[in-house]
């Protein structure tokens, strides 16, 4: 009974070394410091193109040093004064194996989820953020004692992102992306701070690559999805990306398979079945469905 | 035998044990005046009497008191009592951080006497409160004779038979008693022996404790009124837009539910016409009887 305890115990222990993050030279806390926004005029213009707006950020994420601490990525953008709206779009992309093809109702192939990451988002008032940006992440909380000395914690966050019943304060899961709408009235020229706070990093390299934007207008003209900042993995490449420049090692398919997400549960399956990127270490799309 | 009292004895010393757990149990009693349960009402004739007798009770005349009329109870442990930043008692706030919003009132913890519960067809929607009602004769009474606003099926046929509303409601909740249901039975307010009061006692369950809070409360009174009908008999404190969805054949519709902030937010729910509390006498200790009177009607909320 006894060395099969010890058997049992071992396995298990295998198992978890899947799934911490390794450490790479990729920064697991970064400060992207004060960015101008992407305005109304630049968005409506007939070239733009997120990839190579310069008010578009493509970065990565790696894992900490210390596993114990929370990395992530900050930067600050001024009020205008009225709505902006804040889209973080983490690697690479997720979709349910229950939602196909012929039907349009159900994939037929499982999203391959070693592949995706995830971080949450917040936002609010540069003076209320308590961390060391480049440092130390930190969030937009506070501390208030009542009238009995009773201390209570004040969220300063001002990212409300509703969930699929309703409910507020959530985030999406790995892979999906996190947007909300801040309204800066009263605030022009006023500094905010967005916060990306990772959650988890992919499991096949420990790098998250992600796109993040802050866009003058309402998120109900934006419609933030995962096509909005498209190819976040290419372009997450450090210095910029050249025009000339071959995909990432190991996920040559990634910028082929968002973009048939983008088109619809068809597109996937053509991506899903080519048998060049199946025969990858890491394949775009996990298998198939019964 | 020996060996089961052995094991029996810990187990009885374990249901001893003091946790020290801040949260505690609190009970007590709230006090509504009678004329918490005076309203002008939309009579068979179809007519309303708005006549406001808070200062002249023989204006009261015209209107009718009922114990179907009081409304949901929010009661809440806060820390102090604010009475300068709204125009009636009101919890102490936390910071102002957002223009034009109030500040979160941090309650230790809170309770109800009476809650929503949906009455089985959609036009009950946000219109029934628990404790009110002794049967379901009582709830198409009230609707009808009262609200001016027939309960109805979903043909849109009045709903004249309490047995057909109370099948309505098993096959809803697919239950076989009206305890399950929850909408008729006991009453939670009765008129005290003076006869000048009403009262009902609560228990706010797993509250912090800190000596000197205070329970501060409001009812919710419903909204009668000829001018708007889909707001005619509903309560502030309900939002009829969320809660369940009812999908079935050809019924589409949202049940509705309380706010989920009424202690957090309270002046956003309190309007004219609800009646609040000044709040109780500080709580020293966690086993004292906890009196809290509603009596002051809001004649003017922002």
């Amino acid at each position: 009974m006894m060395p099969m305890l010890v058997l049992m115990i071992a396995a298990c222990g295998d198992r978890a070394a899947d799934f911490r993050p390794v450490l790479t030279d990729v920064p697991a806390v970064v400060d992207l410091g004060l960015r101008d926004i992407v305005t109304l005029e630049e968005r409506e213009s007939a070239g733009f193109d997120p990839r190579t707006s310069p008010n578009v950020i493509y970065d990565r994420l790696g894992a900490p040093e210390n596993p114990g601490i929370f990395g992530g990525a900050t930067m600050s953008f001024l009020g205008t004064g009225g709505p902006v709206c804040v889209v973080f779009d983490p690697e690479a992309v997720f979709w349910f194996n229950q939602l196909d093809t012929d039907t349009l109702r159900r994939y037929r192939y499982r999203d391959h989820i070693e592949d995706d990451g995830d971080a949450d988002l917040s936002v609010g008032l540069t003076a209320y953020y308590t961390g060391s940006p480049g440092v130390a992440m930190g969030d937009f909380n506070a501390v208030y004692d009542d009238a009995l000395g009773t201390s209570h914690t004040m969220a300063f966050n001002e990212c409300v992102q509703v969930g699929r019943f309703g409910d507020t304060n959530v985030h999406s899961g790995r892979g999906t992306t996190e947007f909300c709408e801040i309204d800066t009235d009263q605030r022009a020229g006023i500094p905010f701070t967005v916060v990306v706070r990772t959650f988890a990093l992919p499991i096949d390299d420990s790098v998250l690559s992600y796109g993040l934007a802050v866009y003058e207008g309402s998120c109900d003209d934006i419609e933030p999805s995962e096509c909005t900042l498209p190819d976040e993995v290419d372009y997450a490449e450090p210095n910029g990306r050249a025009d000339d420049a071959p995909p990432v090692a190991g996920k040559e398919w990634f910028a082929r398979l968002e973009r048939a997400v983008c088109q619809g549960p068809g597109a996937v399956n053509e991506v899903c079945e080519d048998p060049e990127l199946n025969d990858l270490d890491v394949p775009p799309c996990g298998a198939e469905v019964p | 035998m020996r060996i089961h009292a052995l094991f029996l004895l810990p187990a009885l010393a374990a249901c001893a044990f003091e946790e020290t757990l801040p949260e505690k149990d609190f009970r007590g009693k709230v006090i509504l005046p009678r004329a918490a349960a005076l309203q002008g009402v939309i009579g068979p004739d179809g007519r309303l009497n708005e006549t406001d007798c808070a200062d002249d009770p023989a204006a009261c005349d015209g209107l009718v008191e009922d114990m179907r009329l009081i409304g949901p109870v929010y009661l809440g442990a806060f820390a102090a009592i604010d009475t300068e930043s709204f125009p009636y008692p009101h919890p102490a706030m936390g910071p102002v951080v957002t223009p034009n919003y109030p500040g979160n009132t941090f309650p230790y913890g809170g309770t109800t006497v009476g809650r929503f519960e949906y009455g089985c067809f959609e036009t009950t929607s946000c219109r029934v409160v628990t404790g009110r009602f002794a049967d379901y004769d009582g709830i198409l009474d009230y609707f009808s004779g009262m609200l001016g606003d027939p309960v109805l099926d979903r043909d849109g046929s009045e709903v004249l038979s309490p047995s057909v509303m109370q099948q309505a409601c098993f096959d809803y909740h697919r239950v076989t008693s009206d305890a399950e249901v929850g909408l008729v039975g006991e009453l939670d307010f009765k008129l005290n022996d003076a006869g000048d009061a009403y009262e009902a006692a609560f228990t706010m369950p797993h509250t912090v404790f800190v000596e000197g809070m205070r329970v501060w409360g409001w009812m919710d009174a419903p909204r009668i009124t000829l001018d708007a009908g889909d707001v005619n008999g509903q309560f502030s404190s309900c939002d009829p837009s969320t809660g369940r969805q009812v999908n079935t054949y050809d019924q589409d519709f949202t049940q509705g539910r309380t706010h989920y902030n009424l202690l957090n937010f309270p002046s956003l729910y309190i309007y004219e016409g609800d009646w609040v509390s000044a709040g109780s006498e500080p709580v020293m200790g966690p086993d004292e009887e906890i009196i809290v009177r509603l009596d002051q009607l809001v004649t003017e909320a922002e």
